[in-house]
């Protein structure tokens, strides 16, 4: 063997291992949280929120997201390759965090992550999908054992042996002591083996996202806090249950949330989804993150 | 002879020496017979051949009883290499082999003089020795200092049990700042004087939240399959104290969030500067959430009770530790017409126990039967049980046995805290549930329709009432509500000894005086709630702790002073004659 060759085909080795040639592409996913027309922010509040136009101050705002794929040309759904930063992205999962710890949202982190990083196959990407979740092999996990970013004590949900897949907790107007929406998958039990995670969970409530038309160079992915409250009565709360929506198909203020994520509740089968949609980055042509 | 063994064990039903709940056959007396021989090899080895040709053939070589003979039996002969053989004494060992068990454990004074007998006791006893050994290999080197009868506790593979963590964990248990404001602790709401339960129908948490139902007894909780009240999910200690520290549906400790103030808070202490590395000696960082909830659950394995007067008049041998009254109502517990102990049943006097090669996880709930709300749900909301887990309707109001070690010390009652007093606890299952004639929990729930079968009712006399009542009280073990070990170990000797702690006065007469090793014996009065009179011949021991006042009794003296358990010891204090 040419051993000057070798540090060369050795590279091309680990490229060709990889599963991706060198011409690999990476992408930035970007994410703005918005209320209505307004960004997102701790310490501000928003006005004429959901269906009793409610005033809304926020506590906090993160999600899980996995099955990260662009669409090509041909429809074929593509799975991003996501960075493994030790810190937002693990595997397949990454953690979008819009909270800084400041103003109300007391048990948050100052650091925040717009976006999901990876790499595609070089080509022509004309779309988004994703789900919002953890997947279900790493959801029942024991957090104190697993690193970043499912390590959180405050997207785990322990009594229910899982993680919170989103969380979004505000105070408002009717509800100055707060209204949290704590979506997971519930309906867990038990495997026969005892320790085991569970063995199943009747809801999963893991909601699959696709955005048509979706250039990850252009584009951003806002969720929109409005939009998701927009058919909910966030003044009141429904007596006996969480304040909020802990996922409980017992607990109707669940009901118009789960139709704006696109889950199903309580035997309703899902429909469209409507708190995510497609929007154009403020700084519109390359974005600086696309090389980064 | 072989033959004729095998003979007699098929052609009768039982070869046991255990009834159905794990007692003793033989009659409480048997516990006082005495061996003549000390325990020694020789004697072991010499009642081998006998254990071979006699015991073998239905118990297996090595105590099992996995023999195909005894598989065909009725009833399985005892396991002699089973926990349960540590709460025998060697006369009831004796008294078995003497006199037979149930229908088909025959008796052996036949073919066995009495010496062969006793020496057949050692080489049986051996059989437990050797399992126990082997169980002890399994879980390293910790010694737990279990309760007779007790068997080896599960514990999670990645956390043996050391006594440097249970160290580290007793005074994270007792640690306020575990709280983000640092006004509660795990030991506010499982305290020590109350069974490590507070005496509240809803737990109040750091902040004021009330939780929808009360904190449930830690004791003996290193056996329980599942935490808490009906959380099929929840299967370690380690997992459950992440709920009371970073839960937020109640908050309890407040610490969502917070994981980093909390390490801070404890790097910053000199005393877990020590205790860490200590615990966790192969970790560079071992100031971890891990590590904290490892050491939490370490200690918690260690709240143990198995010291009531009930288990010293079962293990013990004290044939009148708990009164006739009591004895009365252990047999109405332990029957078929009050069906007690198909929940509270075992050496934990609950539903679902595990423990180390148990080999099977049984996890139960029931349903008591304690309303049948009209609606959606047939009990008042949020505290739904099972049915929160699983959504499925047939497991509303599911909830799970607690055990009843120290049920005296832990009202209020249920998982609500609903039922206010022992005796009304009692009356709900005399009843069959629970009848609330107005309000928003209106409804019967006797008719409630996920009621356990257990629950139907039963009559009972007043005067069974208070045996039943006085047995539920003999269950309450005065070493653990004030044994040092589980205490607060800031709290200092002074706080220790403070006015509130109960105080026994002993009235008595000195027998001997013993100044070397500090102790004395007498004749002595009642002490109510303590230790019976014990009057001549027999006379019983006390530590004096006091050198000069020790020095100052002349046998003879009549004398009053103050007296408290200690261990297994009475220690007398503030002596002075009278």
């Amino acid at each position: 063997m040419n051993l000057k060759a070798f540090p060369f085909l050795l590279a091309a080795f680990l490229i060709a291992g990889n599963g991706a040639w060198a011409a690999a592409l990476k992408v930035a996913i970007r994410f703005q949280a918005m209320v209505g027309s307004e960004k997102f922010a701790c310490g501000r509040t928003y006005s004429g929120i959901g269906t009793t136009a409610s005033t809304l101050s926020p506590r906090d705002f993160r999600f899980y997201v996995h099955n990260v794929a662009l669409i090509d040309d041909a429809g074929k759904a593509v799975p991003v390759q996501l960075d493994q930063d030790g810190k937002w992205q693990l595997d397949d999962v990454t953690l979008l965090d819009f909270e800084d710890a400041s103003g109300g949202c007391v048990n948050g982190t100052p650091e925040v992550n717009d976006r999901i990083a990876g790499t595609v196959p070089e080509g022509h990407y004309t779309g988004l999908r994703f789900t919002l979740g953890v997947p279900f092999n790493k959801n029942h996990t024991d957090l104190t054992a697993q690193p970043p970013p499912l390590n959180l004590t405050a997207l785990s949900w322990v009594w229910n042996a899982g993680r919170k897949f989103a969380r979004v907790d505000f105070s408002t107007t009717g509800l100055p002591r707060g209204f949290a929406i704590h979506i997971g998958s519930t309906g867990c039990m038990p495997n026969a083996i005892k320790t085991a995670p569970p063995a199943q969970c009747s809801a999963e409530n893991r909601a699959g996202i696709e955005l048509p038309g979706f250039d990850p160079q252009t584009d951003v992915v806002i969720a929109d806090l409005a939009a998701l409250l927009k058919d909910s009565n966030i003044d009141t709360n429904q007596e006996g249950t969480s304040a909020g929506c802990m996922s409980s198909p017992d607990d109707g203020d669940c009901a118009p949330l789960f139709a704006n994520l696109g889950l199903p509740f309580a035997g309703r089968p899902a429909g469209k989804q409507s708190f995510f949609r497609k929007g154009t980055a403020p700084e519109s042509k390359r974005s600086p993150a696309a090389g980064n | 002879m072989r033959a004729l063994l095998v003979l007699l064990c098929i052609t009768g039903t039982v070869c046991h020496a255990h009834d159905a709940h794990g007692r003793s056959t033989a009659p409480v007396e048997a516990r006082l017979l005495k061996s003549p021989f000390p325990v020694s090899a020789e004697h072991a080895a010499a009642a081998q051949p006998f254990y071979e040709r006699l015991c073998a053939g239905c118990h297996g070589a090595d105590g099992k009883a996995r023999t195909p003979i005894a598989g065909r039996l009725p009833v399985r002969p005892t396991d002699l290499a089973g926990y349960l053989m540590e709460s025998m004494r060697d006369g009831e060992i004796f008294w078995v082999v003497s006199h037979g068990a149930g229908q088909s454990m025959p008796s052996f004074a036949g073919q066995l003089d009495e010496s062969a007998r006793w020496e057949l006791v050692q080489y049986v006893r051996g059989l437990r020795l050797h399992q126990r050994a082997v169980e002890r290999e399994k879980l390293g080197p910790y010694d737990w200092n279990l309760p007779p009868g007790f068997p080896l506790p599960n514990v999670p593979p990645d956390n043996p049990m050391t006594k440097e963590k249970v160290e580290l964990g007793r005074y994270l248990f007792y640690d306020k700042r575990l709280s983000l404001n640092q006004t509660q602790a795990c030991a506010t709401c499982h305290r020590q004087e109350r069974a490590f339960t507070d005496g509240r129908a809803h737990g109040l948490g750091s902040t004021g939240e009330l939780h929808p139902r009360g904190p449930m007894s830690l004791v003996n909780v290193a056996y329980s399959p599942a935490l808490t009240w009906a959380n099929p999910l929840m299967r370690t200690l380690e997992a459950q104290a992440l709920v009371p520290m970073f839960g937020e549906n109640p908050v309890e400790l407040g610490m969502t969030g917070k994981e980093d103030v909390l390490l801070q808070r404890l790097k910053s202490d000199a005393r877990y500067r020590e205790l860490f590395p200590a615990a966790f000696p192969s970790q560079a960082d071992p100031f971890t959430v891990r590590a904290v909830t490892q050491a939490i659950a370490s200690f918690e394995r260690t709240i143990l009770s198995g010291d009531s007067p009930y288990d010293r008049y079962r293990n013990g041998d004290d044939p009148n530790a708990i009164s006739e009254s009591a004895k009365r109502g252990e047999g109405l517990f332990f029957s078929e017409r009050l069906e007690c102990f198909h929940c509270h049943g075992g050496f934990n006097l609950t539903g679902t126990v595990d423990y180390l090669d148990k080999g099977f996880a049984e996890v139960e709930f029931h349903n008591t039967g304690l309303y049948n709300l009209k609606g959606k749900f047939s009990y008042p909301p949020p505290n739904l049980g099972l049915y929160e887990f699983s959504h499925q309707q047939e497991d509303v109001g599911k909830f799970k046995a607690p055990t009843l070690r120290n049920i005296a010390v832990t009202a209020p009652y249920m998982h609500d805290g609903s039922i206010k007093t022992l005796e009304a606890a009692v009356d709900h299952y005399r009843s069959g549930g629970r009848t609330i004639k107005a309000g928003p929990n209106a409804g019967v729930g006797a008719q409630n329709l996920n009621k356990s079968e257990f629950v139907k009712g039963f009559d009972l006399s007043a005067q069974e009432r208070a045996d039943l009542l006085a047995f539920l009280r003999a269950l309450t073990d005065r070493t653990l509500l004030t044994g040092p070990s589980l205490s607060d170990p800031t709290a200092t000797a002074a706080a220790r000894l403070s006015p509130q702690r109960p105080r026994y006065v002993l009235r008595g007469q000195v027998v001997q005086v013993y100044p070397d090793a500090g102790a004395v014996t007498l004749y002595h009065d009642e002490v109510p709630g303590l230790i019976p009179a014990m009057k001549a011949p027999n006379e019983m021991e006390f530590l004096v702790p006091d050198k000069e006042q020790l020095k100052s009794l002349k046998p003879g003296q009549a004398i009053v002073g103050s007296v408290r358990r200690q261990g297994s010891d009475y220690v007398l204090e503030s002596l002075r004659a009278r």
